[in-house]
């Protein structure tokens, strides 16, 4: 049975990311790839959208500039023929104040041929921004919607 | 089979959830289904995990209450006999002043003999917290912190006050 690639394409982003070692993610990204994390990219300028190999593996790379990742639990997957789905709890270290952050977020990808062609993320950036930028004073308050 | 069987029963409940069809949404969940949002709990007192079809049928109640249209698309679907998950990309338009809100949504549900068991949501929890309020929460951050998550040894100076 053939290994699923969100599991190659997972473990070369991890290593990616904490070893800085791109060589083995490069053949996992198509080269048309779409990319979106979805959140404020004014505060967190690496995510947004992104179209194409080198400019995804550019985001990896500014992602592997600020954190590491200490630990993940998938609380959900789902796996298709050539999609697979993870909602995912983070333990990471932010490396420029050692601060530990821990965040949730969902990634919903697609497959073509074994190399990822699209990836859309959602984080939850309030937990994001709270845990690394916001100052005790600007916490929000509750909204009524 | 099941997987197809499962994916049109998600379109399905999607269309009558974002369409405002209460009994068709509800009839395909199950009694004792989980619906759980998240949301931060400190600006969302009133969401967090709830159970039973009655919290669909609230939830859409609120819906229909501050929004006047809702339209919905899902660009990514993926079923097997048991769970599914989907980004949904919802359009609401508000009722009380007009204004246009866009979100995508994170969806991962389980089903069990053809009802749906479980649903969990899953935003960009800012992006949300903004068009729901109207407030600029990013602008007011920025002029005082500057960019979160700097790479070690940059130092990037605040924004300048907006005058």
């Amino acid at each position: 049975m053939t290994e699923h690639s969100l599991w190659r394409f997972s473990r070369a982003l991890h290593r990616a990311i904490n070893e800085r070692q791109f060589a083995e993610i490069e053949p996992l990204i198509d080269e048309d790839v779409d990319w979106t994390i979805h959140g404020p990219v004014e505060l967190f300028p690496y995510f947004g959208s992104r179209r194409g190999k080198a400019a995804v593996l550019e985001v990896i790379r500014q992602i592997a500039d600020r954190v590491r990742v200490h630990r993940f639990d998938r609380e959900q997957i789902m796996l298709g023929r050539e999609a697979a789905s993870s909602l995912l709890r983070y333990s990471l270290t932010v490396l420029d104040t050692n601060k530990p952050v821990r965040v949730r977020l969902a990634h919903f990808a697609q497959f073509r041929e074994g190399r990822l062609s699209s990836m859309r993320i959602l984080i939850d950036s309030y937990e994001l921004a709270e845990q690394t930028v916001y100052p005790p004073h600007m916490r929000m308050v509750a909204v009524s919607a | 089979m099941a997987d197809d069987i499962n994916r049109q029963r998600v379109l399905n409940f999607f269309a009558a959830y974002y369409g405002g069809d209460v009994e068709a949404a509800v009839k395909c969940c199950a009694e004792d289904m989980l619906l759980m949002v998240y949301l931060p709990v400190e600006l969302f007192p009133h969401l967090g995990p709830q159970r039973g079809r009655k919290a669909v049928a609230d939830l859409m109640a609120v819906l229909d209450a501050r929004y006047s249209q809702r339209r919905h698309e899902v660009p990514f679907l993926v079923a097997d006999s048991q769970r599914a998950a989907a980004i949904v990309d919802v359009t609401y338009t508000k009722r009380d002043d007009g204004r246009v809100i866009r979100l995508p949504s994170g969806n991962f549900l389980e089903l069990r003999g053809g009802l749906i068991t479980e649903i969990r949501c899953f935003f960009d929890t800012i992006d949300w917290v903004e068009q729901l309020s109207g407030r600029d929460l990013v602008g007011p951050l920025l002029r005082e912190t500057g960019p979160a998550l700097r790479p070690p040894g940059r130092i990037t100076p605040p924004l300048a006050p907006a005058k």
